[in-house]
Order: structure tokens, then sequence, then C-alpha cells
């Protein structure tokens, strides 16, 4: 369950051969170990039941809503309320959370389905992305086969990058395709996660994935050359 | 699935984002895997990608939740 527990910390590609966590892809997701509620009656629910601590909860997941909720509204008065409510409202139906499921994401739908009841005309906005060019960051940045061996520019010109413009280059993604590479990218969600997050299918997850990441990479390098870190 | 001649570099690299984000079948991460230890320029491109993802979960979202924050929704919790 070790696995399970990184999600929380972010993408899983920190390890060196992805081969070595098979065994535990096709191992449900949730286990969050001390964040499951145990069983308990409809009656009994007005009552926080002892062995879950809702407070260490909120501390252990605030930091991620915050960001999440602050790349989604590109504003922190407004990324506050959206945690706040976002908090308020899981305390209050804390009842009806499935023991031994993903408690950060099902406080990730919570904030998904207040954000798009508080942004409808945002997220309902004609937003569909064009299928753009595939690979666009590494067509553009490298790769260098006439020097195979030496150091990768591509590698290096990405680690120029900063703060800002990746940080730009998210919030230009229509929020649908914006939600969908901030779950899986910087939550490290499943794609199956991320689909019941977003209430859509896989498949719509990975074709939001497949055109919000050409875009970003598309974004990425237009920030790039504009803030003069590659040439 | 049946068994396979392997992945070449357009099977390989159409399956990249996928196989960065661990999401293949156990057979297909295999073929992927077993391609990318055979082709170099693949192999570069796969750390490539690895690495804009890498990129946009530790520069995409460096804010952590204010303090005033967290002590408004604990005391929240208590009313």
């Amino acid at each position: 369950m070790e696995a399970l527990r990184d999600l929380d910390r972010g993408p899983r590609f920190d390890r060196a051969d992805p081969l070595e966590e098979l065994g535990m892809l096709r191992v449900a997701p949730g286990d969050m170990k001390g964040l499951a509620l145990p069983p308990m009656t409809p009656e009994a629910a007005s009552d926080a039941p002892p062995e879950f601590d809702f407070e260490a909860a909120v501390q252990e997941n605030v930091d991620a809503l915050y960001r999440g909720a602050l790349r989604m509204t590109g504003k922190p008065q407004e990324a506050e309320d959206l945690v706040q409510e976002t908090f308020l409202r899981a305390y209050r139906f804390r009842h009806q959370f499935q023991p031994g499921t993903n408690f950060k994401a099902w406080l990730f739908k919570i904030q998904t389905n207040l954000y798009r009841s508080r942004y409808r005309k945002q997220w309902n906005a004609p937003q569909s992305l064009d299928d753009t060019e595939e690979f666009y960051l590494y067509q553009h940045l490298g790769p260098d086969n006439a020097n195979p061996s030496g150091e990768d520019p591509a590698a290096e010109a990405l680690d120029r990058l900063g703060v800002e413009e990746v940080r730009k280059a998210i919030e230009d993604l229509p929020p649908a395709y914006r939600a969908a590479v901030l779950l899986t990218d910087v939550e490290g969600f499943s794609y199956k996660e991320t689909a019941e997050i977003l209430e859509v299918p896989v498949g719509t997850v990975m074709s939001r994935l497949h055109r919000g990441r050409q875009r970003l990479q598309q974004k990425l390098y237009e920030y790039a050359k504009e803030s003069g870190v590659i040439t | 699935m049946k068994p396979t001649e392997g992945f070449g570099c357009n099977e390989t690299l159409f399956r990249l984002h996928a196989y960065v984000d661990r999401e293949l079948t156990e057979v297909e991460m295999i073929e992927v895997k077993r391609h990318l230890d055979d082709c170099p320029p693949c192999e570069k491109h796969f750390l490539f990608e690895e690495q804009v993802k890498r990129l946009v979960h530790n520069k995409g979202c460096p804010e952590r939740a204010p303090e005033h924050l967290v002590i408004k929704i604990l005391k929240n919790l208590h009313q």
C-alpha cells in the first residue's frame, strides 16, 4: 500500500523503473491509511467517530485543495472561499464518505462540484481544444541527434523554465482541461480517480489530458521564449 | 494479448504519455520498457516527457494554504 499513499505526494515518477510499480497499479484506488472512516449507521452520523481525526485530515489536504483552487479560480480570495466551503461540506457530509476509499479524492470531488456550480459559465463555455502538434516542446527544443551522447539541450532548456511560465501556461487552459491536468500531473491521481472526481468517462479524461498537454507544451514554449529563458 | 513482435518507435511514442503516467496494461508497460531499453532516441524522448510532467508537478502549484485559512477552517468545524 506504500505506493498508494504516495499518490498523496504527487505523480509516481520518482522511481527509476515504472515497472516496479506494476503490482500496485492493479490495486483499487483508496485505502488511505488513517483517513478511512469506520463503518457507521446513519443515526450515528452526527457524532464524529473518535477514530477519525477530521482536523488532521484538514491539515493533510488543505495545501492540495488550495493550490488546486488557486489554479482554477486564479484569485487567492476566491480560492480561499472555495476551500473553506469544501471543508464545511466535507464535514457536514462526512458520513457519506466510503471507508476504504481515497479521502483526498473525495475532497477534490466536492471541491470540483462546487467550482462547477459557482463558475458554471466558465466551465460550460465552448472550450474544445484542437489537436495540435504532438510533443510540441521536444520537437522545438531538441533533440540533438547530431550529438546523441552529449547532454540533452531540450532537458537543459526545460530546467530553465520558472514557476511563472508554468503557472501562466496552466491557467491558459480551458477549465475542464486544466482540471484534468492538475488532478493527474500535480496531484498524482490515476486516470480512473480523475474520471471519478470529474464525473466523466476515463476516455474523456484521456482525451482532455492529451489535448490539454499539447496546448500546455505549446504555451510553455511561448512563455519561455517571451521571458528569454530559451532562445 | 497475443505474443507480439515487440513495439517499434511509432507504437512506443503513441503510448509515451500513458507510459509516463503508468497507465498502460502490464503487457504494454513491458513492451514499451523493452523498446526504450533498446532505442536511445526514444529513451531520451521518454526522459524528456517525464521531465515535463515533473516540471508541471513541481513548478505548477508551489503555493501553500495561508495560515489564516487553516485557522478559519478549523474554527468553522467547532461551531
